[in-house]
């Protein structure tokens, strides 16, 4: 008597791939694998270091994980590739004017440095600044 | 290993892997927009995890096992399209031989019984009768034992030649 396998091998055809199937799936994973990058923009006249580093460290705080946070030379835009929004009443107790949030398509386009913060910016360098400052009550 | 270096052997995985997992997960649903989530999901899932794999098997055997497991929380969902046939898009449109005929009727009959079996058990079928897979790997894939493997693939091949005898 014939066996299982033998009886139904010509049912055992291999599936039909698609061609180019492994380039078009890397194409989607590597749109779904895009850091999601936010500019978050603060309209205000002067935008002193601490208020700088006050986002810093709110963003660092809301995100610790993959976090990448630069200040672009003007220091009145902070880019994170966090999607937490920086929390208003924070904001408001900043007395900031305004705030806007950008999504970017690209990511490769935005000026990221996250040197700049890693080395500058760390957290205790942050905290021991605020704590000086009185911005924050350690 | 640095982001970039990791990121750089994932994609290697795509490359070497990706039919294998669109393949399994093709056997698993019968369609193509399911069989492509899965396997989107399945290295997607692989990358968040990447840091986890510990070497202790192969690389194709971990996405494999992802890929399964991906299967069975779809199947979850979408139950109706689990127990559904053959893709329409499977079924080629020569139709003017008796024999070829004979063929599709009987590749569709087939398909039916793979789909009426339990989904771990369509699963083991699946590795076992299509992909080759030898008890051991299956057991590194699901876990399970390798008594257990062959007493659910004997089971299946029973349900698969009851349900041609009653169909």
């Amino acid at each position: 008597m014939m066996n299982f396998e033998d009886k139904y091998k010509d049912f055992k055809k291999p599936v039909e791939v698609p061609a180019n199937y492994a380039e078009q799936l890397q194409a989607k994973l590597d749109q779904k694998l895009k850091p999601k990058i936010s500019i978050w923009k603060v309209s205000i006249a002067s935008m002193s270091m601490a208020a700088s580093l006050l986002i810093a460290v709110l963003l660092w705080n809301n995100n610790k994980q993959n976090n990448l946070v630069a200040l672009n030379s003007q220091q009145d835009t902070v880019v994170t590739t966090t999607e937490t929004p920086i929390d208003s009443l924070f904001i408001e107790d900043l007395w900031f004017a305004s705030l806007e949030t950008t999504t970017l398509p690209d990511a490769k386009a935005l000026p990221l440095d996250q040197e700049l913060f890693e080395e500058e910016f760390t957290e205790e360098f942050v905290y021991e600044y605020l704590a000086e400052e009185d911005f924050l009550d350690l | 290993m640095t982001d970039k270096e990791k990121r750089a052997l994932f994609n290697s995985w795509v490359q070497e892997y990706a039919n294998m997992i669109y393949s399994v997960a093709f056997r698993l649903t019968n369609n193509h927009t399911d069989a492509d989530d899965i396997a989107q999901n399945t290295f997607l899932k692989a990358w968040k995890y990447f840091d986890s794999f510990n070497n202790q098997s192969s690389v194709s055997t971990w996405l494999y096992k992802i890929a399964m497991n991906e299967a069975i929380d779809w199947k979850k969902k979408n139950t109706e399209k689990w127990e559904q046939g053959l893709d329409p898009q499977e079924v080629l449109v020569n139709v003017s031989s008796s024999s070829y005929v004979d063929f599709e009727n009987g590749k569709q009959k087939f398909n039916d019984a793979i789909n009426s079996l339990p989904p771990k058990q369509k699963a083991v079928f699946i590795m076992k009768f299509f992909d080759d897979k030898t008890y051991e790997e299956i057991e590194a894939i699901t876990g399970t034992s390798i008594g257990a493997l062959k007493a659910s693939y004997f089971n299946a091949k029973k349900k698969i030649e009851e349900f041609f005898e009653s169909n």
